[in-house]
């Protein structure tokens, strides 16, 4: 099948190019009320080759309100005629992975994840003494997880971080994912919690929480049956691609989120928005379950080397 | 189900194991075989946009209103659609009061994903005044009664309210063209949604033994199984949306299986919910009618 590596040289998005789109959309959309926005867009689209919409996006919303023209009527390309997407990437390469464990001094186990500009933290409180003693089971450990983003992660400050309809979904997913490969009857009547706080937030938060919470389990010593990594995918101007930003996945196109079980072979997370044909899924399932392989791959690099520092640490 | 509450419905051991043996077997509690769905009955309620839909014993009503309301600033010319779930003790004593807990939040995310993500409603059309006026379809559903597989349920209630709301008639009036008048049902007929396909969720168990899948688990079932995966998929073949949360592991081949299982399913409650507005069309045909004359005042139906 496809060989999928995360691109370790990657410095990023090729933010010069994305500066100088946004220019001159606020030049020909913003400055005089006379130019019409299709004029504006022909103009943006004749200089740079393709045209921004200026939407709900973390770069573009300008610092003043009073800016309204969106130069969105033409057509928005996200996989150039060469093969490139918005930020320099093939279609089937993921962003740069980092991962750091230890972060949070105080919890049993703590990870840091990014994926690309998506920065996520995660923290493992666990296996403690349940704290609300209705809610305890007597052979097996309770999962707790909450999920929250921070107020400047996003372009926007944010402004009920948690408690919305989606923090409580992601936080119930993330819950059960952890759940299905955590070995809970080995600690009956006790309390395992997860925090997940994103960062920064640019597509893919819940994947990335995903990979940083299993990284966080780890650190903690908590068993698990294995490890459980997960990617999204997309598929937009009939390409999938792998690993979709923010940009991406606010075109309106598919959004397939998997997170798999590596060892075993298994699919846990599977999530999937707006309209595919069958074997087009089939199709991107299996570039994001790859995406999920290499991940994985990763991982196990990083707690290779956490392993090794600790032997280091303790002279053995 | 929300297992963590004191008041927590709880299956005895014996009934659990019972339950899992007989899947061996590939017969399930309930008489039926691992692949069929329960008898779905469709009911209208007198006001345009009000439906009841019984599945086996689970029992969902979907109430759709409208409203004239700015747009969202970054979609000036679209209409809004919101979907809210109201989950009381009544239909099952886990649920709390008030708050509205997990299961009610995920409930009404899968039904929206599958109906906004995919265009099944046609939002531009919804546009009165771009940037000033737009409908807001609001979407109520309410649990009635929690006889296991609450998705499906509550999904072809949104479906059934949505096929029959009429929303009124509007125009655009005053000196300069910007006021909306917004005409009463006795004057002009309102008008119907424009729904482009029927996105129907189809709801799988899976078992702790591997290759164990149920279809449209029931209330017992979903206290034994090790995790669900709803898909939503129209009668065209395409995938509107999936959401397995977790649970259970299973192999990519049975996630394909399904998927393929539910296509076919889809199709057979598509026919369903169309048969069962066949009467209520009728019931418009008749209200059109006037009285003093018996001849029908609008002899054009939208034809499904």
């Amino acid at each position: 099948m496809m060989q999928v590596r995360p691109n370790l040289d990657y410095e990023g998005p090729k933010s010069h190019q994305h500066h100088r789109a946004f220019v001159f959309g606020f030049e020909y959309g913003f400055l005089k009320e006379k130019l019409d926005q299709k004029e504006a867009a022909k103009r943006a689209n004749e200089q740079l080759g393709f045209v921004f919409d200026i939407g709900p996006n973390p770069w573009s919303k300008p610092a003043t309100s009073s800016f309204g023209c969106k130069p969105s009527l033409v057509k928005m390309e996200y996989v150039s005629p060469e093969g490139l997407r918005l930020d320099g990437r093939r279609p089937m390469e993921m962003r740069q992975i980092r991962a750091e464990i230890g972060t949070v001094a105080r919890a049993d186990g703590s990870a840091v994840f990014e994926m690309g500009n998506t920065k996520v933290i995660a923290a493992v409180y666990g296996p403690r003494e349940v704290q609300n003693r209705s809610q305890q089971i007597s052979d097996q450990a309770l999962v707790r997880c909450e999920y929250s983003m921070a107020n400047f992660s996003t372009g926007d400050r944010m402004r009920k971080p948690k408690g919305d309809r989606r923090s409580t979904e992601i936080s119930l997913v993330i819950r059960q994912t952890m759940e299905a490969c955590i070995l809970t009857h080995l600690m009956p009547r006790s309390q395992i919690d997860i925090f997940v706080q994103v960062l920064q937030a640019d597509g893919g938060t819940r994947s990335a929480c995903i990979n940083a919470a299993t990284l966080a389990l780890a650190d903690a010593g908590i068993p698990m049956r294995d490890i459980v990594t997960s990617c999204s995918a997309g598929y937009l101007n009939s390409t999938p691609l792998l690993d979709l930003n923010y940009i991406e996945d606010s075109a309106g196109g598919p959004d397939v989120t998997v997170g798999i079980l590596p060892k075993l072979d298994k699919v846990t997370l599977l999530q999937m928005d707006a309209k595919l044909p069958l074997d087009i899924f089939e199709n991107v399932m299996g570039l994001a379950t790859e995406g999920c392989k290499a991940v994985a791959n990763y991982i196990r690099e990083v707690l290779l080397e956490n392993t090794k520092q600790l032997e280091y640490r303790r002279g053995l | 189900m929300e297992g963590r509450l004191a008041n927590a419905w709880r299956l005895t051991a014996n009934d659990k194991s019972f339950i899992r043996t007989a899947l061996l077997s590939e017969i399930r509690i309930d008489g039926r075989k691992p692949y069929e769905y329960r008898k779905i009955v469709v009911k209208f309620g007198r006001e345009d946009g009000s439906s009841e839909v019984q599945l086996g014993q689970t029992r969902v009503m979907g109430i759709v209103t409208a409203q004239l309301v700015q747009p969202y600033r970054d979609r000036p010319k679209e209409g809004i659609l919101s979907i809210f779930t109201e989950v009381s003790p009544m239909a099952d004593p886990s649920f709390e009061p008030g708050h509205p807990g997990e299961l009610a939040v995920e409930l009404g995310r899968i039904i929206d994903r599958g109906l906004r993500e995919s265009k099944a409603v046609d939002t531009e059309s919804l546009c009165v005044l771009a940037g000033k006026f737009v409908w807001a379809i609001r979407i109520d559903l309410h649990i009635l009664d929690n006889g296991g597989n609450l998705v499906d349920a509550a999904n072809i209630a949104a479906l059934a309210a949505l096929l029959t709301f009429r929303r009124p008639e509007c125009s655009l009036g005053g000196e300069d063209g910007q006021e909306v008048i917004v005409h009463p049902p006795e004057i002009r007929e309102p008008l119907p949604l424009i729904v482009h396909h029927l996105p129907i969720a189809i709801t799988f168990g899976f078992f702790s033994n591997d290759s164990i899948l149920v279809i449209d688990p029931t209330h017992n079932e979903e206290a034994v199984m090790g995790g669900r995966m709803t898909t939503t998929v129209n009668a065209n073949g395409d995938i509107c949306a999936i959401q397995k949360a977790g649970g259970e592991g299973v192999p990519q081949r049975v996630i394909m299986q399904c998927l393929q299982l539910a296509t076919a399913k889809a199709a057979g409650i598509t026919k369903q919910i169309k048969e069962a507005l066949y009467d209520i069309l009728w019931y418009h045909l008749l209200r059109e009618t006037t009285l003093e004359t018996g001849e029908l005042k609008c002899t054009t139906q939208k034809e499904l």
